[in-house]
């Protein structure tokens, strides 16, 4: 089956002019966005709530992450990359396990799967640091995650993932940008979504006002190269005011201008922010192995485990993160901060590698190191430091930043990656694209172990799963010919099926956690407006590939 | 020829709306907003027309002629922003009109607007140099100008008949000399010697700055981006076999290089087919790495690698979703398990057929090249697109086809005729519909503009030009004999109504390298007519643009990294670096476009400025460099009539014309209000300053700080 949607921008003007013809503008059509704020409803950007993302990008590896290490399929048809089990009960209930092996009592060591509690799943060894997050509660991680007819194009699904319109071209704008523009805020305050990388993503590209991004934190100012003060001055203002001259319309001038403003708009507010290395002094609470507290953002060597802060020489086997990391924690303190220190309310980054098409371990000798190790270390520690960060340096806290803005309950942090990887293991020690994956959504208002709804974190990897009245469990066993009733094998006979469609998770946090109304999320996300076919908020058999789904999850 | 258009206002009279408009479409002249009067001012207001020069004419009595009225100054605009959003999506209209002002104006009078658009010709001859090449330099623009833009096309559309001069400039022969061609053997040859990846880098860039086969030097950066490889990726792959740090390096490097001189070699013959180009991405051994076919294992029960199967398709080929789906990509990747890359002795490096060399890779003198390992091929019958036909919207002579292929299975797992499976594989992919249609897309978005794509309905009764010359492109591919002619190919793009005029011209944003290239040469000429180096007024190694790092400092201090990640011969994805604008414009990537052209205008003899990498020594040795007054004073009394540098007017009007030569005076005139505004004040930017009271340093960086200035504007960015 094909659909070809065609996207010239004339097509695109043809449609939208019909669609809102149609629909008769019900909503804010035609007004100005600076007034928008006092006609909006709602209370994104007014809560005080905000989220951070995370784009895992080249589709993560999500059997090998929250792994359903209770099914025999898994072992069977991962004979090489597997994560071994321990010699444990694993269906034992309770919290993460917490193994504690030498002298270090907060950063558990092991090489085999970690007990998650839940009696089914366990936790890859290099995640072990979302352990005292999960402990608390304040961690969900979301299983069998995907959309209806799943592309298996990194481009197509991570674009997908990001407008909130799967299999739909014609939507061009992001999913966080139109949470922005539903606030009202947007083109009012300068900032609103914000992220740290090499470009805009798709999740904040919209025509109707420009988001921002940050290529590097520590140079973003105009003037780069003085000449004299004054000089500069001239050009500097002829540059800020350059916005305002007319030109006739072309494709990109209305990109070009947004992004102009919006540039000389947030200048003075990142100026007041120390987003240099100096000012990376964020460190932990906990005392490890007798050193003083971890750097929260490893973003040198010095700064990377804890060796360094007791003057000894340096330690790599202390690291808590790969030395490939460092710009990644220098983004992702850069979005942290923005959260914490202005209005923004949306502000995320990128970690980018986890296409482990081959070698995704070291050898099936050492199954727990290499490739796809390193990267979910990235993701484990990411989480567990900015729960730090936020609680130690948020509103509130003993040591507040100055003009903090939130805590670790006012932030979610969310995962997204386009889709997981083969349930069967290919002949190069890696894993193809396949279906649904898992997402990580941390934060103090996080309904996860033993708080509030669920007693587990897990959401959608065990055989009791129920929700919403539905009940979806994960169904054990290998691939027949076939589609299979297996989970692992439920798709095409290859794939993890889905059980969660991502838009019902981001669905629920932008409503429930950022303070959209159901109304505004049906604009933000269109497929909340076809509840009868898509089931997104209350769950049912999709009526667009006749998959059933759980529909909302009870995260927050 | 001059068409004119004439619009009018009677003062004081209701006028009619701006309408909207597709910014790809003819558009109607502008109208006359309501004429106002304050304090004494009349204002008229009419919104921007592409290229164009505007007079106002007025007059006080309707009997007699009106005439021209040079009293009229531009003065700050006026904005309209008009968002609507419907549903999901949301679009702004921001209606930008010019105000022209007179004051002292007489107590009633009547006013007409005329609007000239710029010379077809010379329209044409700022998007060839625009286009076909990395933007224009002042001593080309006036080349063009003589010669005709259909003649620069006809030119580029024929490399084999250019004598390509850049070869011969030292600082681009001495990085080529370090490459040693395919057979070297760079293992035992001490690759310490052999052209790093900065050196390389810095190659290109400097001969997308001089060569004169423009349009080739386009071409290969496309087909670079197109058949993406990574460096990197080369390099690790060599770590992890055991190659020591430096050998690694140079041999990641050497790949990239090859690439690229085949391509070359395969551009100069007047008839090279799509399939000569994509046949050597296929070898290489850059992709067969970076697609982890290397690895691939398709004999016995091991699941074969599907990375590059998929991308051959999605990204090299058809296009995404276009003509395949699952079940073709897992067929498809068992034809290429057994392709690999081994050291090979020296005779045998074009000959994959032959055993690869045992002992150490670092000291068996061998040479790293493209082998075919029987022992992981696949022993089955692969059904390639079973039963599938083209569908209904390709039209004649494509629809109905059925493109079933079938590779038949090799005889055994020593079978060395299982290397055919793989050039089957791309014998028949190459002039697929679905491959005429993407390739054809790519191209003209590369060459027109961004808006097109694939999935037209080619027998619609209503086509749009997009859809048209993606449909003209397809059948020259397809008529052409052998199919798939790049130049004819091109050579139809060039001459389509959609590339000659305002549809194409200043519709598409410069990438990062676009960027800093064409600012060097726009600022770029032999300042005593040799052509020598040293003579130059703006120049570059190449290095300070691309990288003179590697590992990490590399990443976060490159000016073309800095601008949104462009690491040359290095993307991590196979998608390949953008091509449209929202991938390389936020206020991050402005901001250091505007540093980096400050830097290039501003720093010299100064290293302890931010940024300041320039060198101190004269323009033409290492760094990138410019001396804006040196151009002027050679160019400007060479102008009709002579200008001089001190000419405040003269410096900004021949700046604009070398810098914006598609928009039109008339849409200039902020820009040029604004640079006379500049030479012509303090650093106050109040104080009045004429540059003929001025020393010559003064002079020199009052004119450096207007060309940054210029150069920071956000029309610039556009080409």
């Amino acid at each position: 089956m094909q659909h070809f949607h065609i996207l010239t921008r004339r097509g695109f003007l043809d449609r939208s002019f019909k669609i809102g013809m149609g629909v008769a503008l019900a909503t804010l059509a035609d007004i100005p966005l600076v007034v928008k704020r006092a006609l909006a409803e709602g209370n994104i950007g007014l809560n005080g709530k905000k989220l951070l993302f995370i784009f895992l990008r080249g589709a993560n590896d999500g059997l090998n992450s929250v792994i359903p290490i209770q099914d025999s399929g898994y072992a069977i048809n991962r004979p090489t990359i597997g994560i071994p089990a321990d010699s444990i009960d694993y269906t034992q209930p309770g919290p993460c396990d917490f193994v504690t092996t030498g002298s270090n009592p907060t950063f558990p060591t092991t090489d085999k799967a970690i007990r998650l509690g839940n009696g089914f799943a366990a936790l890859h060894p290099s995640l072990r640091f979302l352990a005292p997050v999960y402990n608390a509660g304040d961690l969900a991680l979301m299983h069998r995650v995907a959309y209806p007819n799943q592309n298996r194009s990194h481009f197509d699904s991570q674009n997908y993932w990001e407008s909130g319109a799967p299999n739909n071209d014609l939507v061009k704008d992001g999913i966080f940008y139109r949470a922005m523009v539903q606030s009202g805020l947007a083109n009012t305050n300068a900032l609103t979504g914000v992220s740290i990388q090499s470009a805009l993503p798709y999740s904040l590209r919209g025509s109707a006002a420009a988001m921002t991004n940050l290529t590097d934190p520590t140079r973003y100012n105009l003037l780069g190269v003085p000449n004299s003060v004054q000089g500069n001055f001239k050009a500097d203002n002829a540059i800020r005011s350059s916005d305002q001259f007319p030109f006739p319309d072309k494709l990109d001038r209305n990109l070009l201008n947004l992004q102009y403003k919006n540039l000389t708009d947030t200048l003075a507010i990142f100026a007041g922010i120390d987003f240099s290395e100096t000012g990376n002094t964020f460190v932990d609470n906990a005392v490890t192995d007798g050193d003083a507290p971890y750097y929260l953002f490893p973003t040198q060597n010095q700064k990377n485990g804890g060796a360094y802060m007791n003057g000894r020489t340096n330690d790599s086997t202390k690291y808590v993160v790969d030395t490939g990391a460092y710009s990644l924690f220098l983004n992702l303190k850069a979005a942290a901060l923005i959260l914490n220190k202005t209005d923004a309310i949306v502000a995320g980054t990128e970690f980018s590698g986890f296409d482990t098409h081959q070698t995704q371990i070291t050898s099936s000798s050492n199954r727990v190191s290499g490739t796809h190790a390193n990267l979910l270390r990235r993701i484990g520690w990411a989480m567990y430091a900015l729960r730090q960060y936020f609680t130690l340096y948020g509103r509130g806290s003993n040591a507040p930043s100055s003009a903090a803005k939130v805590n670790w309950n006012d932030v979610v942090v969310v995962t997204l990656s386009e889709f997981g990887r083969t349930s069967v293991e290919n002949g190069s020690i890696g894993t193809d694209h396949a279906e649904a994956g898992v997402m990580f959504i941390g934060g103090g208002g996080v309904k996860g172990y033993n708080k509030g709804g669920p007693q587990s974190g897990v959401f959608g990897c065990s055989t009791g799963d129920s929700y919403n009245g539905w009940s979806l469990p994960w169904v054990t066993g290998t691939a027949t010919s076939g589609p299979s009733t297996a989970s692992m094998f439920g798709a095409s006979g290859r794939y993890l099926k889905r059980a969660f469609d991502y838009r019902s998770v981001l669905g629920k946090l932008i409503r429930d956690h950022l303070g959209a109304t159901q109304n505004q999320l049906n604009q933000i996300i269109a497929g909340y407006a076809s509840e009868s076919t898509e089931h997104l908020l209350n769950g049912g058999t999709s009526g667009v590939d006749g998959v059933p789904i759980f529909g909302e999850p009870p995260i927050v | 020829m001059r068409s004119i258009r004439v619009a009018r206002a009677l003062l004081l009279l209701a006028s009619i709306s701006a309408l909207t408009h597709n910014p790809l479409s003819a558009q109607s002249p502008p109208v006359l907003a309501p004429v106002s009067t304050n304090r004494g001012q009349v204002n008229l207001s009419f919104p921007p027309y592409p290229s164009a020069a505007y007079t106002i004419l007025s007059g006080t009595n309707l009997n007699a002629p009106l005439t021209p009225n040079t009293n009229f100054f531009p003065a700050p605009y006026n904005l309209a922003t008009n968002i609507q959003v419907f549903g999901t999506n949301s679009v702004t209209n921001i209606t930008a009109n010019y105000a022209w002002r007179l004051t002292n104006p007489p107590p009633a009078g009547f006013y007409k607007l005329m609007v000239t658009p710029m010379d077809t010709n010379a329209l044409l001859t700022a998007i060839v140099l625009n286009r076909l090449a990395y933007g224009p330099t002042p001593d080309e623009l006036e080349r063009v100008t003589a010669m005709g833009p259909q003649a620069y096309i006809n030119e580029q559309l024929a490399p084999w008949n250019i004598t390509e001069t850049a070869d011969s400039i030292p600082a681009i022969s001495n990085i080529a000399l370090k490459f040693p061609e395919a057979i070297t053997p760079i293992l035992t040859n001490n690759p310490g010697t052999n052209a790093s990846i900065a050196d390389l880098r810095a190659w290109h860039v400097l001969r997308a700055v001089n060569a004169k086969r423009q349009l080739l030097e386009i071409l290969l950066q496309f087909l670079e981006n197109h058949f993406v490889t990574q460096y990197s990726k080369s390099q690790m792959y060599f770590d992890n076999v055991g190659l020591d740090s430096t050998t690694e390096t140079r041999v990641a490097a050497q790949f990239e290089y090859l690439e690229n001189e085949k391509w070359r070699n395969a551009l100069l013959n007047p008839a090279c087919t799509f399939y000569d180009l994509l046949k050597i991405s296929a070898e290489s051994p850059a992709m067969i790495i970076y697609l982890d076919t290397i690895l691939s294992k398709g004999n016995g029960s091991n699941v074969a690698n599907e990375n590059y199967a998929r991308e051959l398709m999605e990204l090299f080929t058809m296009g995404v979703n276009n003509g395949y789906d699952q079940t073709d990509i897992t067929t498809m990747s068992r034809c290429w398990a057994g392709w690999s890359v081994q050291a090979m002795a020296v005779s045998n490096a074009f000959n994959p057929l032959a055993t690869p060399l045992s002992g150490s890779p670092n000291t068996n003198g061998g040479v790293w090249a493209f082998n075919f390992r029987t022992a992981n091929q696949n022993l089955t019958i692969k059904t390639n697109f079973p039963n599938k036909t083209v569908p209904p919207r390709f039209g004649a002579p494509w629809a109905g086809r059925n493109y079933q292929y079938i590779v038949q299975k090799p005889a055994s797992q020593t079978d060395t005729n299982g290397i055919q499976q793989g050039y089957q594989v791309i014998t028949n992919l190459a002039n697929l519909p679905f491959t005429e249609e993407f390739i054809s897309v790519k191209l003209c978005r590369l060459f027109v503009h961004d808006n097109f794509a694939i999935g037209y309905d080619f027998t619609a009764t209503n086509q749009t030009p997009e859809s048209q010359l993606v449909l003209s492109c397809m059948q020259t591919w397809e008529n052409s004999n052998p199919k798939g002619q790049i130049w004819l190919v091109l050579s139809n793009i060039f001459n389509s109504d959609l590339f000659r005029g305002n549809a194409a011209a200043m519709q598409k944003v410069k990438t990062p390298l676009e960027f800093t290239v064409s600012a060097i040469r726009a600022l770029r000429t032999s300042t005593n007519g040799t052509g020598n180096p040293g003579t130059f007024s703006a120049d570059t190694d190449g290095y300070s643009i691309s990288g003179t790092m590697s590992g990490t400092s590399q990443r976060t201090s490159t000016p073309l990294n800095r601008m949104g990640g462009l690491l040359l011969f290095d993307r991590q994805s196979p998608d390949g670096y953008p091509e449209d604008a929202p991938g390389w414009i936020s206020g991050g990537t402005l901001t250091e476009r505007v540093r980096w052209v400050q830097t290039l205008c501003m720093t010299n003899n100064d290293t302890s400025k931010p940024d300041g990498i320039n060198d101190t020594s004269s323009v033409g040795s290492n760094k990138s460099v410019s001396d804006p007054v040196s151009l002027l004073k050679y160019k400007l009394p060479l102008q009709n009539p002579p200008g001089s540098v001190t000419n405040e007017a003269n410096v900004a009007d021949y700046l604009l014309s070398i810098l914006f030569p598609a928009e039109g005076s008339g849409n200039l005139a902020l820009y040029r209000t604004a640079t006379i505004n500049y030479l012509h004040t303090a650093d106050d930017g109040v104080t009045v300053s004429p540059l003929s009271g001025l020393s010559s340093s003064a002079l020199d960086l009052r004119i450096r700080g207007a060309t940054a200035m210029l150069l920071g504007f956000q029309r610039f960015n556009e080409q």
